[in-house]
């Protein structure tokens, strides 16, 4: 099948740099995709692996399939025609002529593009449930957003690292340490946002503590505990978070008064409705996020025993919501805001349902 | 990367090593030093969450001594600036980190601290 990458009439560095490497290209290639065209525009890329033919840069691939990198044409209509996925900037032009052949397309805003409004017509388009989008999840952004200067936390599960550079107003205000169990991903989440800024990130499994006692004040795990198998297991996950994390220490229960709110989102990707699901040929929703499909090639990557056995749960109303409540009360935690008699517990400040997942921000509290 | 921004927060989770787990000994590191942005209401605000002895130890293990053994009641501008350097700009790209307590040893390549472990030793 034949794979097309579009950046527009600018450039887009990290989309042709993430687009053109191993990573990716192992995982479109291991979904069937082993033609892939890229239309460039001014962006950078490693032109030494390609051989350039008149305006085109090729590379062959190993066994079948072929690279094809060039700048511009005047029109890409029969690109988008011929192509079985489009992976594109977030142009509004480009989003409609694609959905308007209804092919699949993965949808990735340019953040560096000023007042273009990529980012706002992703997330309109996600929340109307037309794309999904590879731009941070607003809710986390805004959760980011919130937290104090000075404080450190724990994306558990960070994938590419989409989530590190953020609050992008306060650069190097926080620090979000990223975790992750596919080295291939932390390799890429170590730049994250770019700018020559190095982020921490540690290979390590989510259902492990690799922490000392109360090392974090705020953490995020997004998307990852729906991988695991058994209710028990993903109690497990969240009890993990409940227990250990975040214990804080005295300094900071005085700054913010007698109790301490340690906030954190845990969030859970609902399977694809199988009735979408059926439509397309190659069994998956008409659209992905890089990221989902980079999160199958760690599994594939991973855990090649496992290959077949991939789990992906499929979360109901409410029911991540009960997960946290369950696990806090095996662990004789206090649901709700901190009450007299109560020495620790913890108070759901908000769920819901946006762009497509479910999530839970809650604070863990503690008397001191 | 590993950092002592992140040195100073893992923990040994080896099967049944629940104390004297902290902090993990740095061991035949190659380290690289990088600027980063100063950011003296980050590095302020991190103070009072830092295991302060254990994070002197690491720096004084990687050839920097410019922290004072005790964290000073007043915390001048000098003090943040070598903070910052101690926490965000020396880089360990290759070693291990050996747990005081079992011995584990977690390597780091590329910059990247390994704390997997394998199933036997999950506990
Ligand atoms: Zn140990």
């Amino acid at each position: 099948m034949h794979a097309f990458v579009t950046v527009g009439s600018t450039r887009f560095d990290a989309l042709v740099k993430h687009a053109l490497s191993d990573v990716v290209i192992d995982v479109l290639r291991t979904k069937g995709y082993s033609d892939i065209v890229v239309q460039c525009g001014n962006s950078d890329f490693d032109r030494s692996v390609y051989t350039l033919e008149g305006d085109t840069w090729t590379r062959n691939l190993e066994g079948e399939g072929s690279i094809e990198v060039w700048k511009f044409k005047p029109t890409l209509q029969q690109e988008y025609e011929r192509a079985d996925l489009v992976i594109s900037h977030a142009g509004s032009g480009t989003i409609l002529d694609v959905l308007r052949l209804k092919k699949p397309i993965i949808v990735v805003p340019n953040p560096t593009l000023l007042d273009n409004h990529q980012e706002e017509l992703a997330s309109a388009l996600a929340d109307t449930g037309h794309v999904k989008a590879a731009s941070p999840w607003p809710i986390i952004a805004q959760f980011l957003d919130s937290i104090p200067t000075g404080w450190v936390g724990l994306d558990s599960g960070t994938g590419n690292g989409k989530y590190l550079p953020l609050p992008h107003d306060r650069p190097g205000s926080i620090w979000t340490i990223g975790l992750d169990r596919s080295r291939n991903l932390l390799s890429i989440a170590r730049t994250a946002g770019g700018n020559n800024i190095t982020r921490e990130v540690v290979w390590g499994d989510v259902l492990g503590w690799q922490w000392r006692h109360g090392a974090f004040d705020y953490a995020i795990s997004i998307a990852t505990i729906h991988h695991l198998s058994t209710p028990e297991r993903r109690k497990l996950a969240v009890q993990d978070d409940l227990s250990k994390r975040a214990v804080p220490q005295n300094e900071r229960s005085e700054s913010h008064g007698q109790d301490v709110f340690v906030p954190w989102v845990l969030s859970s990707q609902p399977q694809p409705q199988p009735k979408q699901k059926g439509k397309t040929k190659q069994g998956r929703t008409p659209t992905e996020s890089v990221q989902q499909i980079a999160q199958d090639t760690q599994n594939v990557q991973d855990e090649p025993s496992k290959i077949f056995h991939r789990y992906y749960h499929m979360f109901a109303r409410g029911e991540l919501r009960e997960l946290v409540c369950e696990a806090a009360k095996d662990l004789h935690l206090h649901i709700g805001p901190p009450d007299v008699g109560v020495t620790q517990g913890i108070d759901i400040v908000q769920d819901g349902w946006e762009r497509s997942n479910y999530y839970v921000e809650l604070r863990r509290w503690e008397f001191r | 990367m590993v950092r002592l921004i992140t040195h100073n927060l893992l923990a040994c989770h080896a099967k049944g090593c629940t104390t004297n787990n902290f902090p993990l000994q740095l061991k035949d590191v190659t380290i690289e030093l990088r600027e980063a942005e100063f950011n003296p209401d980050f590095v302020s605000g991190f103070l009072s969450r830092l295991e302060w002895t254990a994070l002197v130890n690491a720096a004084k293990e990687l050839g920097d001594t410019s922290l004072p053994p005790e964290l000073p009641d007043m915390v001048d501008d000098d003090l943040l600036k070598n903070l910052h350097h101690v926490l965000l700009e020396i880089h360990i790209d290759e070693g291990s980190m050996i747990c005081p307590n079992c011995g584990h040893s977690y390597p780091i390549s590329n910059g990247i601290p390994n704390m997997l472990l394998a199933e036997h030793e999950i506990g």
